[in-house]
């Protein structure tokens, strides 16, 4: 559990009381967790812009990676900024 | 609209100024779930999540994992590994119901249990995976299967292969009858031929392993031949369909595979045949001439039955191939796409990313890669992006691979079970 939804648990937690509006992921966010969790390459520790940027530098090549450098591929700076702050919402 | 439903707008309306808006449409929703795999353990968990009451139905008492069972097969993990339980989904409120759903009243928004059971749903979502087309290939039904296993399930028919394996002499042929497309994992065969290949070049280095294709194309080809000349040269043999791979019967009395130009006889024989959805799917309407079920891709709603979504390896949704990644991702958005619906909102356009590893040794893999969106009502390809793993990498590459592979499989098991 405590790999799951971490942070869309403790926003629903916060929000309790309020209308909570805009869980909507953006498009391709919800891909991430596949791969990516609390434990195992996790993104907990990264911020949006950090996000932002890694997904920038595996696209152009500049940061090396496995794999990443296919999937980043397919995602403009817009739209990773968009699921950078979904991922990192409180 | 049935009892549950109605019975929450009434408290609904009487809580409107207390209750948030959100909390409010997601009490009134039960969401009924068939199959609990990769696609339908995810789904659940993801719109429990999100608020609404879940009921799973799961015949089976444990899963066992189709990817990484190869290497159970390969004799570097045991059955364990590769199997889990829905006790953590249950402690989560999850409901989960041991049986076997027989079919489906759409009209009335009912599944129905084996025993004659009924369950009302708002939305029912399908992950059934696949079933085996027996008598495809003649000869080969399911007391075929108890002697030349598919073990394209894993759990018993895994553990029967593996003994086999472990039986034979040195020297022995293992054939692996590989299906024409589409079928549940698309590089399975191939990575299951090279861990086979592991286990006998350690134990049995005089036998051979034979793949008997349908088709002359296979996912990752240039990446697998390159690692079995480099890891198991002269010991895995292909024989593609223009020359005469095609396995078109089979004879277990003589463990005998019969080919358009040949037969062949061989000590262990792994007879993959075609598949379609699973039974569920084709009893509720939702699969189609081809076996499949054709989804939307914004909801993977039934493009056959209204309320009624599929997602894994039973639907058709253009260009994603059938994988444990694919029925994980497909979860997730099917199950905010319901969410959204039931909120009376319309589905977001999604994107979703298919990832796939594939072991050649316990220290060797490489990756597939695709992100898909929606085009003209089907997922295709993002053509600046995905592909596969370049040929050529050093060794360290492969390591890392084959590292993150296990990492992956981690990730996957527990946001799938807990």
């Amino acid at each position: 559990m405590q790999t799951f939804f971490p942070r869309l648990l403790a926003a629903s937690a916060m929000l309790t009381g309020t209308v909570v509006m805009a869980d909507s992921p953006p498009a391709g966010a919800t891909s991430c967790t596949g791969c990516h969790a609390a434990d195992t390459i996790s993104l907990d520790a990264l911020s949006a812009d950090e996000i932002v940027q890694a997904m920038a530098d595996f696209r152009s090549g500049a940061r090396d990676s496995t794999l990443m450098q296919r999937i980043a591929a397919g995602f403009t700076t817009g739209e990773a900024e968009a699921i950078a702050a979904w991922l990192t919402r409180e | 609209m049935n009892q549950n439903r109605r019975r929450f707008l009434v408290s609904g309306a009487a809580l409107a100024l207390a209750v948030p808006l959100r909390a409010r449409a997601q009490a009134a929703a039960r969401i009924v779930v068939v199959g609990g795999g990769y696609g339908g353990a995810s789904a659940a968990r993801t719109l429990r999540a999100l608020g609404h009451d879940v009921v799973l139905i799961e015949a089976s008492e444990t899963y066992v994992s189709c990817p990484f069972s190869n290497t159970v097969l390969g004799g570097f993990a045991d059955m364990a590994d590769i199997t889990f339980t829905h006790d953590r989904i249950a402690a989560e409120g999850i409901e989960v119901v041991r049986a076997r759903a027989t079919d489906v009243n759409a009209q009335a928004r009912q599944v129905v249990l084996e025993d004659g059971t009924t369950l009302d749903y708002d939305r029912l979502l399908l992950s059934p995976g696949v079933d085996m087309i027996f008598d495809a290939l003649a000869g080969y039904d399911a007391a075929a299967a108890e002697i030349m296993p598919h073990a394209w399930k894993a759990g018993a028919q895994t553990s029967l292969l593996r003994a086999q394996l472990e039986a034979m002499e040195d020297g022995g042929t293992v054939a692996i009858a590989a299906p024409a497309n589409p079928y549940r994992c698309p590089p399975g065969p191939y990575e299951r031929a090279s861990l086979i290949a592991h286990y006998l070049s350690q134990a049995k280095p005089r036998s051979k392993v034979l793949i008997l294709d349908a088709k002359d194309a296979f996912s990752k080809r240039g990446l697998f031949e390159e690692a079995w000349e480099a890891l198991y040269p002269g010991m895995i043999e292909w024989v593609p369909q223009s020359s005469g791979g095609t396995v078109t019967g089979v004879d277990p009395e003589t463990m005998t595979l019969s080919t358009d130009f040949d037969s062949h006889t061989v000590a262990v024989a792994n007879v993959i045949p075609p598949q379609r959805a699973g039974a569920i799917a084709v009893a509720a309407g939702v699969a189609d001439a081809s076996g499949w079920c054709p989804v939307t891709p914004d909801s993977f709603e039934s493009t056959l039955v209204p309320g009624i979504h599929v997602i894994g390896d039973a639907c058709f949704v253009g260009s994603m191939p059938k994988s444990a990644f694919s029925a994980n991702a497909q979860a997730k958005v099917a199950a905010y796409a319901i969410d959204a619906i039931l909120r009376g909102d319309t589905p977001s356009e999604p994107r979703l990313i298919n990832t796939c590893y594939s072991l050649a040794a316990p220290d060797y893999a490489f990756t597939v890669v695709g992100v898909y969106r929606p085009v003209d009502g089907r997922l295709a390809d993002i053509e600046e992006a995905g592909g596969t793993s370049p040929l050529g990498s050093l060794n360290e590459v492969h390591a890392k691979e084959a590292e993150y592979a296990r990492s992956w499989f981690a990730t996957i098991t527990t946001e799938a079970f807990g």
